[in-house]
């Protein structure tokens, strides 16, 4: 390795580097807190009026998307590079640790341990003392694994020594799978009439977000809803609405269905389906001249907070038979008290129905429809109200990393669990000198920085080995 | 519910008396003064239990709806913390003198607030719900305990330098400095981890009830920054080697972040994920 590839690793490993980049990320996220955060909208627009001053480098510095700006993403990405560093270098560290501990049943190793622990003079023969000491380790939980009559080897929670540097590869894991979730993932909101159907495809999508590798199905998925149910009860809970939600495969075969509801999603493969909300939906035949139906046009509105007697307009386009617009409109349904407070279809449904021309913008009909009444368009054709109906707005994220995702939260979970509890500890006492009293050689190290288990076990053992024969002590020779 | 209100009011007089009897324990260093005072903070658990069981019985929820309930449950674990740690030790009863105050500042104001019940939600009702809250007070109760523990550390030191440690007094007979720290560290440590598993079943529960695991919501992004602090305490304690009155500074100021993320931030931020604390 070069030296400069040397010294950039080295400044990754720095423990001092990963504490300035955690704070960094958490400075960064409490801004995100304390200034709006959106593009143009209302609450950043009225901060924005409210902090000229600050508002310019607020905005230059990408803060009203703090966790969309490259101030952000590059200390992620940075934190990221760093823990990964980090997760080698403690990777070899630990390998060294647990080989070396598996290592003291070797003499030579024993030796050297030895050789720089304590000398403790005995209150009985050496045999008897490492009796005790042995006694002494097991009570403070500890593993004997040699035992002669020149001395013990204990051990306890070595393989935890794994614990932390296996958990920050869990991390690691983690951002990667987060980053290539982002990368392939869709999620939008569809709104789907009670009835029929939609394709899993961008045109049917009225707010979608897509990562720049994600692909579409073709023939695509297909989403229906037949039924909603307006207060629906599970184990005496009152769930909200719930529509039953259909997904078909692009051959046509029922993939999954059931009612979805909050914690109930619709789920199949990396595809989820939440029940988002609902509205009305007020469906619209065009009729030629003659009489027949030439199509049917399904447009979705919803409830007005701010204008209660009716819902929300929506606009649409219908188009000739090559592919021009030729009449353009809005419609919205006028709600009775009943239905305002309900938030139900009225008992006799009345839209209120524009249309102009598409391509003169000139005003062609306008009127309060009922179901079955018409209003004339351009050369006899004419728009009708069918019926008005339900719809359902319906969340849709496909995305393949959430079950990986949960997967590897948990085990960083289990990993930090091992990481901070555990407390690797290796014990040699051996004999220095035979006699009655002896003198033995104790020597316990804790792997973990900051820990003081290892002199509480040390204390325990020197009580233990101290104490003459016959003097009570919470350890007795076999 | 008027017996659940007077078993409440007791309770708060419980450790109002409890957090004036240590205290006056603490400064004039009478044992039997903080002896009593965790006696009295004890004897209010029950009637605070009670009432919390009585509660949960009548609503058919845990306390986990509306300021008052979760309020009042966070005082109830700040002071089953402290007897957890007096039993364990019983001269660490003397860390009343930091927990009983904040459990009685704390039950005061839930006391004061409206108490009318919040029914569970359609959006609520999963079993997620009991692992992510549950985790958030066995987390709140870890690092209360460090709290208190590192405030204890920081007097005792700071008598120390100035003349001494009186034999006579409550400090003399904690645990060793060492062994303070220790524990500290100890408890920071398990409440790190179930930190991170009530943000780590937030964030499952999160995408099952609105589809996504994580919106950098106000209450999500809290919850991480105190992960964060708390990850950075164990970094310095763990490879910088900060022990001591640097640890011990640390967890005492952690501690009011966690308690902002928990109380704090529900109130000052509107957001769908505070409606547990301010209703719908």
């Amino acid at each position: 390795m070069s030296s400069a590839m040397r010294r950039l690793a080295r400044l990754l490993e720095s423990p001092r580097l990963a504490i300035g980049l955690i704070a960094y990320i958490g400075v960064l996220a409490v801004l995100g807190t304390v200034i709006p955060q959106g593009q143009g909208t209302e609450p950043v627009q009225t901060w924005a009026a409210q902090h000229p001053v600050i508002e310019k480098p607020v905005r230059l510095l990408g803060l009203h998307r703090v966790t969309g700006s490259a101030l952000f993403l590059g200390g992620a990405v940075l934190l990221a590079a760093s823990t990964a560093a980090c997760s080698w270098r403690r990777t070899l560290v630990a390998t060294r640790q647990y080989r070396w501990a598996r290592r003291l049943a070797d003499p030579s190793v024993r030796l050297r341990a030895l050789e720089a622990g304590e000398r403790i003079a005995c209150g009985d023969s050496t045999v008897e003392a490492l009796d005790k000491a042995e006694c002494a380790l097991r009570e403070m939980g500890m593993r004997c694994s040699l035992r002669s009559d020149a001395g013990v080897v204990a051990s306890e929670d070595v393989w935890t020594v794994y614990g932390s540097p296996a958990f920050h590869w869990a991390l690691v894991a983690l951002i990667v799978v987060v980053g290539a979730g982002r990368l392939t993932r869709s999620e939008g909101l569809m709104g789907v009439p009670v009835g029929s159907s939609l394709a899993h495809a961008p045109e049917s999508y009225r707010v979608l977000e897509t990562g720049p590798l994600y692909s579409w199905s073709d023939p695509p998925y297909v989403i229906a809803s037949d039924r909603l149910e307006l207060s629906y009860v599970v184990s005496g809970i009152e769930r909200g609405p719930a529509p039953r939600i259909e997904l078909r495969a692009p051959d046509g075969r029922v993939l999954a269905r059931q009612f979805a509801y909050p914690n109930n999603p619709l789920r199949a493969g990396s595809l989820t389906i939440h029940a988002n909300d609902y509205g009305l939906s007020a469906t619209c035949a065009l009729v030629g001249p003659d009489g027949g139906t030439i199509g049917e046009v399904p447009l979705i509105v919803d409830f007005d907070d701010e204008m209660p007697s009716q819902t929300t307009t929506s606009t649409f386009s219908l188009i000739d038979s090559s592919g021009r617009d030729v009449v353009s409109g809005a419609v919205s349904v006028i709600l009775d008290a009943e239905a305002q407070r309900t938030r139900r279809v009225p008992a006799s449904p009345k839209v209120r129905l524009k249309a102009v021309d598409a391509s003169t913008q000139e005003p062609l009909a306008e009127g309060v429809l009922g179901v079955g009444d018409a209003i004339e368009l351009l050369d006899g054709s004419a728009l009708r109200l069918e019926r008005v109906g339900y719809y359902v707005r319906l969340s849709v994220v496909d995305d393949w990393s959430v079950p990986v995702l949960y997967g590897l939260l948990v085990l960083a979970v289990v990993l930090a669990s091992v990481a901070i509890l555990g407390r690797p500890i290796v014990a040699v006492v051996a004999a220095v000198e035979d006699g009655d009293p002896g003198e033995l050689a104790v020597w316990i190290r804790g792997f973990k920085t900051g820990d003081t288990r290892h002199l509480i076990i040390r204390d325990a053992v020197v009580r233990a080995v101290v104490a003459r024969r016959g003097e009570n002590t919470p350890c007795r020779p076999r | 519910m008027q017996t659940e209100i007077v078993l409440m009011w007791v309770a708060v007089t419980a450790y109002a008396v409890a957090a004036v009897l240590f205290t006056f324990g603490f400064v004039f260093r009478r044992d039997v003064m903080a002896k009593l005072g965790l006696r009295v903070a004890l004897a209010g658990l029950v009637p605070h239990g009670a009432a919390i069981v009585m509660r949960w019985i009548e609503v058919g929820h845990g306390p986990y709806l509306g300021f008052y309930e979760v309020v009042s449950s966070y005082a109830f674990v700040s002071v089953l913390v402290l007897g957890v740690l007096a039993w364990r030790a019983p001269t660490l009863r003397i860390l009343g003198v930091a927990i009983m105050p904040v459990a009685f500042l704390m039950l005061g104001g839930a006391m004061l607030s409206p108490k009318a019940p919040l029914e569970v939600s359609g959006k609520l009702a999963s079993w997620w719900l009991n692992i992510h809250v549950a985790f958030a007070k066995l987390s709140y109760a870890s690092f209360a305990g460090a709290f208190a523990l590192a405030v204890v550390y920081l007097i005792r030191e700071a008598r120390a330098e100035r003349g001494g440690v009186p034999e006579d007094g409550v400090l003399s007979r904690l645990p060793a400095q060492q062994t303070l720290d220790d524990w500290c560290y100890r408890l920071v440590g398990v409440g790190f981890i179930f930190l991170s598993i009530m943000i780590v079943s937030g964030a499952i529960w999160a995408n099952e009830a609105w589809g996504r695991y994580w919106a950098w919501d106000p209450i999500e992004t809290w919850s991480l920054v105190s992960w964060l602090i708390y990850a950075g305490y164990l970094h310095t304690r763990l490879t910088l080697r900060w022990a001591g009155r640097r640890s011990a500074w640390y967890a005492v100021v952690s501690l009011p972040v966690l308690v902002f993320t928990l109380i704090g931030v529900p109130l000052a931020y509107q957001s769908i994920h505070g409606a547990y604390l301010k209703g719908y």
